[in-house]
């Protein structure tokens, strides 16, 4: 997390905007997030976070606007979309484990697959990313056999075996029961303090102030505001920010 | 709470039986007495045909009832309790009013039909219509000198699959290395078993024809036929099918739309249409002078029909996979062909499983359609037996032997269905 001003930059967006046929999602976002940045939007339900932060390894497809990762251009050219989803990791809100497969098998797939790598180098790493997420006993099992805390930290791992340079996450603890939001949390948090580049939609505060470097208010389709988390918790600027903090801060 | 518990009646202090309760709730309504009057009519006209066609049998049955139920009515008001034999009777047989008078009828019917069956028993079958054709019934009007032929074939996928099983099984792990031999093998089945059936060379007849001598297809028949056509049809539509379904999901307009049209198309007509435009409208369609087996004309034709049914199938399955499967795919950088090959088609597939084996099992039935347009599979080789003189009166025989074959390979496909599912795990995970 060390001097991020000089870092080189990942990700670059510039006036993206996105429609959903008459609805748009999207208006007009601008933002740098330079390499070993951790980035936390935050913004009411409806505003786009997901929307936006899907457009990241294009999952949805902007209309107007540039969307630069990693030093390569998200356009309709499938061989970039395929290259950029190489260098970015996804966590979801529901998981997504492929059900059909062992956790060992959901977390060797894409780098035998697409890294190429021999099954034994994958088999190994993704031993050591269990041992990282602190589950290596439940290789074997079936994602259905595991709790939701354990599921997604296998998400987790799946999602890092592929070595990105960036990891996105939506919502990753929403989902979760109140005693296993910690274990995942504590899984980000030290992902974040060892210099991956994070974008994160989430309203775990706590995450947000202790390792966030800049947090981003969304509200229908623009980013109000940013700012580091103590300055934009503690002494927000706009009314919607404040209006907004104050409504989860009273949950 | 304890006092209450305390006070809570025991089994044997129940309230004793309730007679206006019970009227209560078996009669309460007039559907409920509807019924009871069809119900009670049923038994009527079916006590009524029994004491005529087989009085004994009748009367034990409803006298069995009658005593059961009346022992079960006198412990109900006795003592409010059931026990033992009685009660497990009472469970199976006289749940209520209504489900006891369905009972009698279905054990009059049971009896009756029990009785049928162990009088033809009795009077033994005589299975010789059965035992005199049984080649004609295996193997058509395959040469007779050439029937090592069909035995050979036969011989020969048996082995295979016993290896097989052997192989995967879990016999011994030395074995495990001849699965490539064995799947070599499974992929040459086809040409082996082509040249074993249909033979090289000249035609059987003529008398330079060496031991493998072709034989016309328009010979072959019998059970040997109809699992040819099966086989060949189920094998090669199930690719088909699955390419279909993937097609009709396609983002390219021209395979989409193709897909669709054809699907509906062939789902719109009756199997017997398709038959008889493979039979006589394909060659029409062919180049002048090109001419196609017409084996291969009804097998195509069960081909096309078959993997429609089974694309609206996939399709059916592939809906049932989330869509967050996909994005989840894409998102670790599986390119389309592997999300499909690795994450959907087998999440799609697995769900339907039943749904394929269901449809397969209807298309091996379906095959004796074929008598329609002259092929002489299993079952009108059946009906050309009882058409000669001397069996004419065994169809009984006939049709039990060829029932009992349809049986046996219908209820086998559906138990490695099951099996398929729990090796899966379907549902549990
Ligand atoms: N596939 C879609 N088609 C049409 N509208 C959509 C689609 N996906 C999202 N939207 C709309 O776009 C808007 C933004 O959705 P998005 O999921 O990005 O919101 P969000 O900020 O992530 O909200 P939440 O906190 O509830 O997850 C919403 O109004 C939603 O209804
Ligand atoms: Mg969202």
């Amino acid at each position: 997390m060390t001097n991020i001003e000089n870092a080189k930059d990942m990700i670059v967006c510039r006036d993206v905007q996105k429609w959903y046929d008459e609805f748009h999602v999207l208006r007009g976002i601008s933002t740098t997030v330079r390499e070993g940045e951790v980035v936390v939007i935050v913004g009411p339900s409806g505003s786009g976070k997901s929307t936006f932060i899907r457009c990241l390894n294009r999952l949805e497809e902007h209309q107007e606007g540039d969307i630069i990762v990693d030093g390569i251009e998200l356009s309709h050219d499938i061989r970039n979309i395929e290259a950029v989803r190489r260098e970015v990791g996804m966590v979801f809100q529901q998981f997504n484990l492929f059900p059909h497969l062992t956790v060992m098998e959901n977390i060797t797939l894409a780098p035998t697959n697409v890294r190429r790598w021999p099954k034994d180098k994958a088999t190994q790493i993704a031993e050591q990313l269990l041992e990282r997420v602190k589950i290596p006993e439940q290789a074997h099992k079936y994602p259905g056999q595991l709790s939701g805390g354990q599921q997604q930290r296998v998400a987790i791992a799946r999602a890092l075996a592929m070595q990105p340079k960036i990891m996105l996450f939506d919502e990753p603890t929403s989902a979760l029961d109140p005693e296993m939001i910690k274990e995942v949390l504590d899984v980000m948090r030290d992902l974040a303090l060892s210099g991956m580049t994070i974008v994160a939609v989430t309203h775990e505060m706590g995450f947000a102030r202790e390792v966030a470097n800049r947090v981003m208010f969304f509200d229908q389709g623009l980013v109000i505001e940013e700012a580091p988390p103590n300055v934009l918790f503690n002494n927000p600027q706009e009314d919607r920010t404040k209006l907004f903090l104050s409504q989860i801060l009273h949950h | 709470m304890a006092a209450t518990a305390s006070t809570m009646p025991r089994r044997d202090d129940r309230p004793p039986f309730d007679f206006s309760y019970w009227l209560q709730t078996n009669l309460l309504s007039v559907g409920k007495i509807i019924t009871l009057l069809v119900l009670i009519a049923l038994n009527i006209w079916i006590i009524r045909t029994g004491l005529r066609v087989n009085p004994l049998t009748t009367t034990i049955v409803v006298v069995l009832w009658a005593i059961f139920g009346g022992l079960i009515a006198y412990n109900m008001v006795r003592h409010n309790l059931v026990h033992g034999m009685l009660r497990a009777v009472k469970v199976r047989i006289y749940t209520s009013l209504h489900g006891s008078l369905i009972s009698l009828f279905l054990l009059v019917a049971l009896g009756l039909a029990l009785y049928a069956f162990v009088r033809y028993i009795t009077f033994w079958p005589r299975w010789e219509a059965v035992v005199v054709n049984f080649r004609l019934l295996m193997v058509g009007r395959y040469p007779r000198s050439l029937t090592w032929r069909p035995v050979a074939a036969a011989l020969f996928v048996v082995v295979l699959g016993v290896a097989s099983l052997l192989t995967w099984g879990p016999v011994s792990r030395r074995l495990y290395r001849y699965r490539k031999v064995m799947i070599g093998l499974w992929l040459a089945s086809p040409i082996i078993l082509g040249i074993i059936l249909y033979g090289v060379g000249a035609p059987f007849d003529a008398p330079d024809a060496g031991p493998l001598g072709r034989v016309n297809t328009r010979l072959w028949g019998g059970l040997m036929l109809t699992l040819i056509i099966s086989v060949i049809a189920i094998i090669v539509s199930f690719p088909l099918g699955v390419m279909l379904a993937l097609g009709r999901q396609s983002q390219y307009p021209v395979i989409k739309y193709f897909c669709v049209g054809y699907i509906e198309l062939i789902r719109g007509v009756p199997l017997l249409t398709v038959l008889f435009m493979a039979e006589f409208m394909l060659p029409l369609f062919l180049p002048g002078g090109l001419t196609v087996d017409s084996l291969i004309r009804v097998i195509t034709g069960f081909i096309l029909f078959s993997a429609a049914y089974l694309a609206e199938n996939v399709r059916g399955g592939l809906q049932a996979v989330p869509r967050g499967q996909y994005e989840a795919a894409y998102a670790v950088g599986l390119n389309t062909y592997q999300t499909t090959r690795r994450i959907i088609l087998p999440q799609a597939l697995r769900a339907v499983i039943p749904a394929i084996v269901g449809q397969f099992i209807g298309l091996f039935k379906d095959t004796s359609l074929v008598a329609i347009i002259g092929v002489f599979d299993l079952l009108s080789i059946g009906r050309a037996v009882l058409g000669q003189q001397e069996y004419r009166a065994r169809q009984a025989e006939i049709y039990l032997f060829i029932g009992l074959i349809y049986f046996v390979g219908a209820s086998g496909m559906s138990y490695a269905s099951r099996r398929l599912e729990t090796r899966l795990g379907v549902g549990e995970r």
